[in-house]
């Protein structure tokens, strides 16, 4: 590369890292996240404080048929791996959680159902708070099938909500007992705990479990997440940076220094390099999640190289194009408008999701990764699927370098030509007129 | 060797052509002109010769040679439409446009900070340009023009904006750089500043060449053509006391400045004019023969042009 590109890339880097913008927008996004997130737990911490739960519920029998059991009847419907994450999370959040923790725990860990003798009984108990939801089962319930529910809280976290669901349990337990098998009541309280096996390209049935589902279906979206926010910023910023000169007649000096590919190239590896810095701060700030998340999902070494080798290319190719189109516009604004148009393609694959994680070796699937707007985010989702051909991920990494530097070349020539153009906008007929132009 | 020569070159835009065919050859140590009215295609081809644009035919020598990405370092250039980074520092914008024509960090700080005390702008060094006055900007463009030390400098409408005192300096800039023995190619549609620092000259009109060759030259070549067969002898200015348009033999008076401008018949020579101006009781400070100003050529060669093209 040539040493005038890397004194725009300099200069680019530098500008953009000491922009109030920028700064603000590195620095103060996270604490900005984390003062939400404090907020969050103050309110529940208070929350907690005020309705704490007493993981306790007072039933009284009219109609004779529950039967108590000692210690708490469990939720039952949350799927044991649902509930290791969340005890996991509750558990990496440790004291920064405070209260709040102790209360999701407490209200998931289900609900010791305490008999009384009467309606009076039972609401003097709530009343001092030993109880956190008192249920009334009158004498007709069989037949009716209705019961009479006090809950002090109007929260949808509130014991007397949550504590319904082991009281169903509990129900169903009392009047099947006696009268069906004990394996049968379990089967009828939990009667599925589906094993999916799915098929891979050589035709073997495996399991997936929730990790794998999160790194096929996340780990894309995450970086199809990413991938848009930088290419917005950047090429934002980029194009801003560009109308700026065009306005201020001062591009025309530098084009007499440097010719307008190393120029292009010099500011998208600049800002490239300014985004991914502040990618790699906000990951620093919330280091140990990222390291967790990534340990987590068995992600290996190569899937976040190749990762990142995509994210580059594709941002190149993306901020090649929108500023190759966007310098045809004669102000700011104009020039936003056109180059966005482009930041569409990066979320084509995501409409073709469920395709693509049904069949991610298929014809659908192989064209939008040989496409090069659509190839990063497709080869991702392929990638976390498993079972790529080795060989496709070089030609697709390939076809995306060719493509940059082919829409370098274009967008150098119409760059070159609009940026001497003031305040007249060039036909399509024109454009391609430069394009052809040597 | 000519140190930028310029042959039969083409450039057309929506297939209206912008240069046809021009050339012609710059040596160092010169102030040479190209001018033209206001869209002929000085621009256009100051924008071939720094490769901005390419030409659709014909070539652009340096020193013989095809230009190359280095040779641009040796070239300064103050395009006609100019700017700064606004927000950015004088120092910081200077420096970026030092390094970007090869020069290092360490070379830009020593030389631009002299360079803006030369020019009276040195306590505005860390200033932001947003800060400036447009006066004091033109002055940054020109030092950020010629702060790497180019060997040719091309200057396109530099006294555009400019008041007296900060065209005086461009001036003096100028007839220094000629001094140093470097090229300079100054593009301007403003005659007088043309005829006081070119030592030779090409006219541009409607992209083609209508004028080309040293001052004296053309003067000489277009007298005639403008001032009939009796020569430049024949159109005198006059300063005095006295109704000079009254007497005999004068053809067309106008004032310039204080004086009046005669043109006398053919048959009437100047010095018999002169007598019988002095035979009328007239008082005559100054009187001499009138030069043929390089605008009065540019309008001639123009509106010819302009009638040949309806």
């Amino acid at each position: 590369m040539k040493g005038k590109t890397w004194i725009v890339v300099r200069r680019e880097f530098l500008g953009t890292i000491t922009r109030p913008g920028w700064l603000i927008g590195t620095f103060g996004m996270p604490i900005f996240v984390g003062l939400y997130a404090g907020l969050i737990f103050l309110i529940g911490s208070t929350a907690a404080k005020m309705d704490k739960p007493t993981g306790k519920a007072g039933v009284v029998d009219q109609a004779g048929i529950v039967r108590f059991e000692k210690g708490p009847v469990g939720m039952g419907e949350i799927p044991p791996e649902a509930q290791k994450a969340v005890n996991d999370a509750l558990g990496m959040a440790g004291s920064s959680a405070g209260p709040a923790s102790g209360v999701v725990k407490k209200l998931l860990a289900g609900t010791e159902f305490l008999p009384f003798p009467d309606e009076k009984a039972a609401l003097a108990a709530l009343e001092k708070k030993e109880i956190g939801a008192v249920y009334v089962i009158p004498a007709d319930y069989v037949a009716a099938g209705k019961i009479t529910a006090y809950n002090p809280s109007e929260s949808f976290l509130s014991e007397g909500k949550l504590s319904q669901v082991p009281l169903r349990r509990l129900l169903v337990k009392s009047l099947a007992a006696d009268r069906v098998e004990p394996d049968v009541v379990a089967r009828i309280l939990s009667p599925v705990d589906i094993k999916t096996l799915t098929k891979t390209k050589d035709g073997t049935w495996v399991e997936r479990g929730l990790a794998e589902i999160v790194r096929r279906i996340g780990v894309p979206i995450a970086f199809t997440f990413l991938l848009l926010i930088s290419i917005l910023t950047s090429a934002g910023t980029l194009i801003q940076g560009v109308s700026e000169e065009k306005e201020n007649r001062v591009i025309e000096v530098i084009l007499s220094s440097i010719d307008a590919r190393s120029l292009l190239l010099g500011k998208l590896l600049g800002l490239g390099a300014a985004g991914l810095l502040q990618l790699a701060i906000w990951l620093t700030m919330a280091l140990l999640p990222a390291v967790l998340l990534i340990a987590g999902l068995a992600l290996s070494p190569m899937i976040v190289i190749l990762c990142l080798a995509y994210f580059v290319l594709a941002f190149l190719l993306y901020g090649t194009l929108i500023t190759g189109t966007g310098v045809i516009g004669t102000n700011a604004k104009d020039m936003q408008q056109y180059g966005m148009f482009w930041s569409i393609g990066s979320a084509i694959p995501m409409v073709f999701l469920e395709v693509l994680l049904r069949d991610p070796h298929g014809t659908t699937a192989r064209i939008l990764s040989y496409f090069p707007l659509t190839s990063a985010v497709t080869m991702m989702i392929r990638i976390g699927s498993g079972g790529v051909s080795w060989w496709e991920i070089p030609l697709t990494l390939l076809i995306l370098a060719a493509s940059v530097w082919i829409a370098l070349r274009f967008a150098a020539r119409i760059f070159r030509t609009a940026l001497l153009m003031y305040g007249k906008r060039p036909t399509i007929v024109e454009i391609f007129r430069w394009m052809r132009q040597a | 060797m000519p140190q930028l020569a310029i042959e039969n070159v083409v450039k057309a835009y929506d297939g209206k052509l912008a240069v046809d065919q021009v050339s012609f050859e710059v040596n160092g140590g010169e102030v040479f002109g190209l001018l033209g009215p206001n869209g002929a295609g000085k621009s256009t081809l100051i924008r071939m010769v720094m490769d901005i644009l390419r030409p659709d035919s014909g070539r652009i020598l340096v020193n013989g040679r095809p230009s190359i990405d280095a040779d641009h370092d040796r070239v300064g250039y103050l395009p006609e439409e100019r700017g700064l980074y606004r927000k950015q520092k004088v120092i910081d914008v200077l420096d970026y446009f030092g390094r970007l024509k090869g020069m290092t960090g360490r070379d830009v700080k020593a030389k631009a900070q002299a360079a803006l005390d030369r020019v009276g702008l040195g306590e505005w060094a860390k200033k932001r340009v947003d800060a400036l006055s447009k006066g004091m900007q033109q002055k940054v463009q020109i030092v950020g023009t010629l702060l790497h030390e180019p060997e040719v400098v091309i200057l396109d409408e530099p006294f555009a904006g400019l008041d007296p005192v900060n065209a005086r300096m461009v001036k003096d800039i100028i007839l220094a750089l000629k001094r140093e023995g470097r090229l300079v190619v100054l593009s301007t549609h403003q005659m007088d500043q043309a005829e006081e620092l070119c030592d030779r000259i090409v006219m541009i009109d409607r992209g083609r060449r209508v004028l080309y060759g040293t001052l004296r030259e053309i003067k000489k070549r277009y007298v005639e053509e403008l001032r009939g067969a009796a020569g430049r002898d024949n159109v005198v200015l006059v300063d005095g006391e006295g109704e000079f348009s009254s007497l005999p033999g004068v053809l067309t008076a106008s004032s310039v400045g204080a004086a009046m401008k005669l043109t006398l018949a053919p048959e009437l020579r100047p010095e018999r004019f002169l007598e019988s101006a002095l035979a009328a009781g007239m008082t005559i400070a100054r009187f001499e023969a009138a030069p043929t100003p390089l605008e009065e050529i540019f309008v001639h060669v123009v509106t010819t042009n302009s009638g040949a093209a309806a």
